[in-house]
């Protein structure tokens, strides 16, 4: 070997004893910077759980406070407005004008005080998701036709007219009466109250994809800065004096959280001096979509309350439906009733063991004169499945057990 | 205590809780910045001993910073430590190779920290 074939073997070792050098300082860096990614993550996880837990006890406080708050407000109140009624009503002797005058306006603003409470607890239930709503089948232009009865004698008195428009006699929603009935209330009440003269028109309009309600205005509309507000908690713009009761400043807030909790929209169109107009939309649901809904929603309760749930179907029924929905609700306690189809009823039982069904089932049909030829099935959680998905299908089987 | 620290960290309250826990560890030379450029301005003007910077900075970060700061001081022996209060932002390797010192966590008692500040100061 000569001296050139030397120097290049020991050139080539050099430079892969530097390769090897540099790998290994690689390797250093890479084992350093991952124990030390790995110790920050790990502290970092530990930090977000204390946190959790902080804002969980958070949570529970909050609760319990709108609890207590709930509880120790209004009883006092209460007891304030039964006595200031007592000595308006002159039982406890006789009141002066004067006397009278200012118990009213201390009565006024007992109720007006009250209601603040109300609204406030329930923009605090909905918002923390605590609020259950109980979706049903409804009609809302009948709901609305209510509703707008209620306002007739106010609006009157103002000099504004109510006015209605339905785009057919009855449109069914998927949606939670009580809660229907505010959203309503709210609007025509605002309505009213930002309009001198003109009218209030109600509208309810059947879309082939969602039911839209509006209620619309000929009063003082809304200035342009002011409609990203109209929807946020205590926001109260000028109001003409007099008009009636005085507002919380939370109606548009809890209509909101309302529409939200039925996964629909709400907005409003105005500009100043030309009046308003609020419109929300409802999806509409088929059968089958509400069908679904109550049994997942039924489900998810007996699962969080570790009872059993069992849902009778009840095929055939088409002459005796309104007896056997009768007959149901007197002797299931609790039961929801729901009408897949005409010839088709189901009582979902929350808390009710198979066997306890079966017994209330022969029995309500024993009682019946013209049970003949109606055929029941049962589903129930846990035995037939604990998702929503395996009762639903069940359900959809035709009955197997019959009444003879 | 020895040791002039400087802190680039753009959320205020964060940039008062380290002040704090650092200046009640004895650390009275506290200056602070609460962007990249500041930052780096500061570091070269003042001259701190160890420059500690959050990770994630609006229109940079702490990596560049730590990068841009070694070039600018040559080779004297400024320190620098980068920190991360977000698990998605947790990268060490790629701190050192910025030619970071340490690489932390910030927690809310600042506890990891003052640890490595008292191992490099």
């Amino acid at each position: 070997m000569d001296d050139k074939n030397l120097q290049d073997l020991e050139q080539k070792y050099k430079s892969i004893a530097e390769e090897l050098e540099k790998a290994k300082e690689e390797l250093n860096l890479q084992t350093w910077g991952l124990t030390k990614t790995n110790d920050a993550i790990k502290i970092l996880y530990k930090e977000l759980e204390k946190k959790n837990k902080e804002l969980q006890k958070l949570d529970k406080l909050k609760t319990d406070f709108i609890n207590t708050v709930s509880h120790e407000l209004r009883t006092p109140l209460t007891t304030i407005r039964e006595c200031i009624s007592q000595i308006l009503d002159g039982i406890h002797g006789s009141t002066n004008d004067a006397q009278r005058e200012f118990l009213s306006i201390c009565l006024g603003d007992v109720d007006r005080l009250k209601r603040m409470i109300d609204d406030l607890l329930d923009i605090a239930k909905l918002e923390a998701g605590k609020v259950k709503i109980a979706r049903r089948q409804l009609d809302m232009a009948g709901l609305a036709r209510g509703v707008i009865a209620a306002f007739l004698p106010k609006a009157k008195s103002m000099n504004v007219e109510l006015r209605e428009k339905f785009s057919a006699e009855k449109m069914m929603v998927y949606a939670d009466k009580d809660s229907m009935i505010r959203v309503f209330t709210n609007l025509i009440g605002n309505a009213l109250k930002f309009t001198n003269n003109g009218y209030v028109e109600i509208s309810v309009t059947e879309m082939p994809e969602y039911i839209e309600c509006c209620v619309a205005d000929t009063g003082r509309g809304i200035a342009e800065d002011d409609l990203p507000k109209v929807f946020g908690k205590f926001q109260q713009f000028d109001r003409k004096e007099g008009g009636g009761e005085k507002g919380t400043g939370l109606g548009l807030s809890i209509s909101k959280n309302i529409i939200d909790l039925h996964h629909g929209k709400i907005w409003v169109e105005s500009k100043l001096h030309e009046g308003a107009r609020f419109i929300f939309t409802l999806p509409k649901y088929t059968e089958d979509q509400i069908l679904k809904e109550h049994v997942a929603e039924a489900l998810q309760e007996a699962v969080k309350q570790n009872t059993p749930l069992t849902i009778l179907v009840f095929a055939d029924i088409n002459s005796v439906a309104k007896d056997l929905e009768r007959l149901v609700r007197q002797n299931l306690r609790h039961a929801d009733v729901i009408f897949k189809n005409t010839h088709t009823m189901l009582a979902v039982l929350p808390g009710m063991g198979r066997e306890d069904a079966r017994e209330g089932a022969e029995k309500i049909l024993a009682g019946m004169d013209m049970s003949k030829g109606i055929s029941y099935g049962m589903v129930s959680f846990p035995e037939d499945g604990n998702t929503a998905e395996l009762l639903y299908a069940k359900i959809t089987q035709r009955p197997s057990a019959s009444h003879v | 205590m020895a040791g002039k620290i400087l802190i680039i960290e753009d959320t205020e309250d964060d940039l008062i809780i380290i002040k704090r826990y650092f200046t009640h560890a004895g650390y009275n030379d506290i200056i602070t910045a609460d962007t990249a450029q500041v930052g780096i301005r500061k570091a070269v003007e003042e001259k701190p001993d160890l420059v500690i910077s959050d990770t994630l900075l609006p229109g940079s970060n702490g990596f560049e910073v730590c990068q841009q700061i070694r070039e600018k001081y040559g080779a004297a022996p400024i320190k620098i430590i980068i920190m991360t209060g977000s698990v998605d932002a947790v990268d060490a390797v790629k701190a050192r190779k910025a030619g970071a010192d340490d690489y932390c966590v910030k927690t809310s008692d600042c506890a990891s920290l003052l640890e490595a500040v008292k191992k490099i100061l």
